[in-house]
């Protein structure tokens, strides 16, 4: 019982080889299997942080292309309303000068006419005149030709009306 | 009454079972014996525990294997501090050894531990691993220097512990599985029915427990104080 000998020694080299053999049999395949799952774990919550990224970023390059497209079909929208105004500036512009074109044509071709006819009618009123002319001055002198002239002109103008 | 202190003189000698014929006989003692059936019996259950471990799925051999591992682990990591990680293995070990020592006296084995050689080869190994530990940590000189820390009058107190802490470890652990024993076979000659089953519930089995314990906790508690 209370003796110390060889059997202590045993006992370390027991001791020793007991802790050798747990730590091959037991410690080390348990925490290397932990460590393993840890590190899958780990790497699972990695992948799925990246996957998160890689969403993340899709879901802001889809917004920012559907403002872009946004933003072009109001550009769009704008250079055909601008269009469109100008095009309806040009047309009314064309119309209105054509109008005044019209209008100044109408006016020449009027006064033309107007001339035409004042023409005319001076013609035939110095016709009428050297017509009532000669007429007097074939029947009568003095003041009755001076009347007869006139009325003669009167004559004529009035039958002309 | 001499009839009963024969008997229990006998079952208290831990005997020779066989001799190695060299140096004039070495006799290998019962303890050792039984170590060696405690070493079997543990690695082969690490062996079939640790068979086919697997990431996911596991199985529930392989969850047994890893909640002991864990909780005797992280039980023993909690006395050492983490920066005594690397002796936890083998307090582990030490501390399922004298557990299972200790309470192999219901299967009808003599517990390794009544032999005083067992508890001092595990006190040596616990004092040269406190002070292994203290030289690897912090070098020689700093070893050194914690002898007189914390005034140099206590030096010669410090340096008589490297003696007394294993000393107390050994004696502990001895005294305490054969003085229960004592106690044991006393109580059933006192009274052998019923009674016996409760004390035995105890001294066999929570004092067994308890001492490996303890033997574990101080070998960890030195070892912290020896690394920080």
């Amino acid at each position: 019982m209370l003796r110390l000998d060889w059997n202590l020694l045993f006992t370390v080299i027991n001791l020793l080889l007991l802790f050798v053999l747990m730590k091959i049999f037991l410690f080390k395949p348990v925490q290397k299997i932990i460590a393993a799952r840890q590190a899958e774990a780990d790497k699972q919550f990695d992948e799925a942080a990246a996957k998160q990224a890689e969403a993340d970023g899709l879901k802001a390059q889809y917004a920012k292309s559907i403002a872009s497209v946004e933003e072009e079909k109001s550009k769009a929208m704008q250079e055909t309303m601008k269009k469109a105004d100008a095009e309806y500036q040009r047309i009314v512009g064309d119309a209105e000068s054509k109008a005044k074109q019209i209008k100044e044509d109408a006016a020449v071709e009027a006064e033309n006419q107007k001339t035409q006819i004042l023409k005319k009618a001076e013609k035939e009123i110095a016709d009428m005149v050297v017509d009532a002319a000669v007429k007097v001055v074939g029947k009568n002198s003095g003041a009755d030709v001076d009347s007869s002239l006139y009325n003669e002109f009167l004559d004529k103008a009035g039958d002309k009306q | 009454m001499g009839n009963l202190t024969e008997s229990l003189m006998e079952e208290l000698n831990c005997e020779t079972v066989f001799t190695i014929p060299i140096f004039g006989g070495i006799g290998v003692s019962e303890s050792v014996v039984v170590t060696w059936i405690i070493m079997a019996v543990m690695v082969l259950v690490a062996f079939i525990l640790t068979r086919n471990l697997r990431i996911d799925h596991i199985s529930k051999r392989q969850a047994v294997a890893e909640t002991i591992v864990t909780k005797l682990t992280g039980m023993v990591e909690d006395m050492t501090g983490p920066e005594g990680k690397r002796y936890v293995p083998y307090l582990t070990t030490v501390l399922v050894y004298i557990g299972l020592a200790n309470i192999i006296g219901l299967f009808g084995f003599k517990s390794p531990t009544k032999d005083l050689n067992v508890t001092a080869a595990l006190a040596i190994m616990s004092i040269v691993l406190v002070e292994g530990a203290g030289i690897y940590q912090r070098g020689v000189k700093k070893w050194l220097h914690k002898f007189t820390e914390p005034i140099a009058i206590v030096t010669p107190i410090n340096i008589l512990e490297v003696f007394t802490r294993p000393l107390s470890l050994c004696m502990r652990l001895f005294g305490n599985v054969l003085g229960s024993y004592v106690i044991m076979e006393l109580l059933k000659i006192v009274v052998p029915i019923v009674v016996p089953a409760a004390f035995c519930l105890y001294f066999d089995i929570f004092d067994g427990l308890l001492q490996a314990y303890v033997f574990v906790f101080l070998t960890s508690l030195y070892i912290k104080e020896a690394i920080e």
